[in-house]
C-alpha cells in the first residue's frame, strides 16, 4: 500500500510543481490535470470513492476544461509576468521550507491521538460508500443540499451575465419593436406612372 | 525490501502529502502573483490539499461527513472557479493584459 501511495503521491507533487513553474501556462493546465488524476487514485485507494471520482468528473470535466478554453481566448506571455518576481523567488522557497519544516516537528512531537486507526493503517469503510455518503448527504445535510445547488446556479448565471457581450453595430430582432409597427405608419400605397416608375 | 512497499498506509501520510501540496499551492500563488490564471490555478491545488485532508481524516475517524464536507468544498470551488474565469475574460477584453499590477481601476 504504501508503495502504490509513494507512486501516486510523487506524481501528484510533480503535477503540482508542474502547474507552479512551466513556462506554458497550457502545459500548467495539462499538469493541473495529471495532479487531479492522482489525487483521485489517492482518495479511491482509502475507499473514498465517490469523492475520487467526483474530483475527476469536476476537476478534469469541467474546471481544467474551462480553464484551457480561457487560457486559448487570453495572450499572455507568462514569463514575462514572471520576471518581475524573480528577485523574490528564494525567499518564496525558503518560507515554504520553513513551513513545510514546521508542520513536520509539529507532527514529530504532536502525533495525532485520533480514534483506533490513527498511527495504524487507514483501513476503507465496509460496505457502500456511496450509499454511506448518500445516506447522510439526503438526511442531516439536505438544506446544505440545495444551499450548494442554488450556489452553482447563481455562479452560472454570474459567469454568463459577466461574458455577454452587446456588441454594437450588430443588426439584431427586437420582437417588442416588430409587433408595435402598424401597416398605416410603414406602408405606403403608391401609384406611379406607367413607364415612370416610384421615386 | 519489498516489505517496505506493503507498510499500511497511515493518516500521518495522507497529512504529509496534503500539507507539501498545500506549500506548493501557496509558492505558487507567490510566484506567479502577477499573472491571475496562474494564482487561480495554484488556488485549485491548495483547495485540492484541503480536500484530500478532509477525506483522510475523514476515513481516519470512520465518519463520512468530512467527505460531504469535501463535497461542499468542490462545489465552491467549482463556482469561484467559473466566476473568477469570466472575471479574468472581461478583464483581458478591456486591458489585454492578466498583470495584477494593471488592476487599479477601483482607485479612480
Amino acid at each position: 500500500m504504501l508503495g502504490l501511495f509513494s507512486f501516486f503521491s510523487f506524481f501528484l507533487l510533480l503535477g503540482a510543481l508542474g502547474v507552479v513553474f512551466s513556462r506554458h501556462t497550457v502545459h500548467a493546465v495539462l499538469s493541473l490535470i495529471f495532479a487531479f488524476f492522482n489525487a483521485a487514485a489517492l482518495l479511491i485507494m482509502i475507499g473514498a470513492e465517490f469523492v475520487g471520482f467526483m474530483l475527476i468528473v469536476v476537476y478534469v470535466g469541467a474546471v481544467a476544461v474551462l480553464f484551457l478554453f480561457v487560457v486559448m481566448m487570453l495572450d499572455v506571455d507568462r514569463d514575462a509576468l514572471r520576471a518581475a518576481v524573480a528577485p523574490h523567488k528564494k525567499w518564496v522557497i525558503f518560507f515554504a521550507a520553513v513551513f513545510v519544516i514546521e508542520i513536520l516537528a509539529l507532527v514529530a512531537y504532536h502525533p495525532p491521538q485520533l480514534g483506533a486507526g490513527a498511527m495504524g493503517a487507514l483501513v476503507p469503510a465496509q460496505g457502500d460508500n456511496v450509499r454511506a455518503l448518500g445516506m447522510v448527504l439526503y438526511t442531516t445535510y439536505a438544506p446544505l443540499f440545495y444551499a450548494a445547488g442554488m450556489i452553482l446556479l447563481l455562479a452560472m448565471i454570474g459567469a454568463i451575465v459577466l461574458t455577454l457581450r452587446q456588441r454594437s453595430g450588430v443588426r439584431r430582432q427586437v420582437i417588442a419593436q416588430q409587433n408595435a409597427r402598424r401597416a398605416e405608419d410603414t406602408v405606403t400605397l403608391a401609384k406611379p406612372p406607367s413607364g415612370e416608375g416610384v421615386l | 525490501m519489498l516489505d517496505v512497499l506493503l507498510q499500511p498506509v497511515g493518516i500521518v501520510h495522507y497529512f504529509l502529502l496534503s500539507t507539501l501540496l498545500f506549500v506548493i499551492g501557496a509558492m505558487g500563488i507567490f510566484l506567479n502573483r502577477r499573472h491571475v490564471l496562474s494564482m487561480l490555478m495554484a488556488l485549485e491545488l491548495i483547495l485540492l490539499a484541503v480536500n484530500i485532508n478532509f477525506v483522510a481524516f475523514s476515513v481516519a475517524h470512520g465518519n463520512v461527513e468530512g467527505q460531504i464536507f469535501s463535497f461542499f468544498i468542490l462545489t465552491v470551488a467549482a463556482a469561484e472557479a467559473a466566476i473568477g474565469l469570466a472575471i479574468l475574460v472581461i478583464f483581458f477584453r478591456r486591458h489585454h493584459t492578466v498583470d495584477v499590477a494593471a488592476m487599479d481601476t477601483l482607485k479612480g
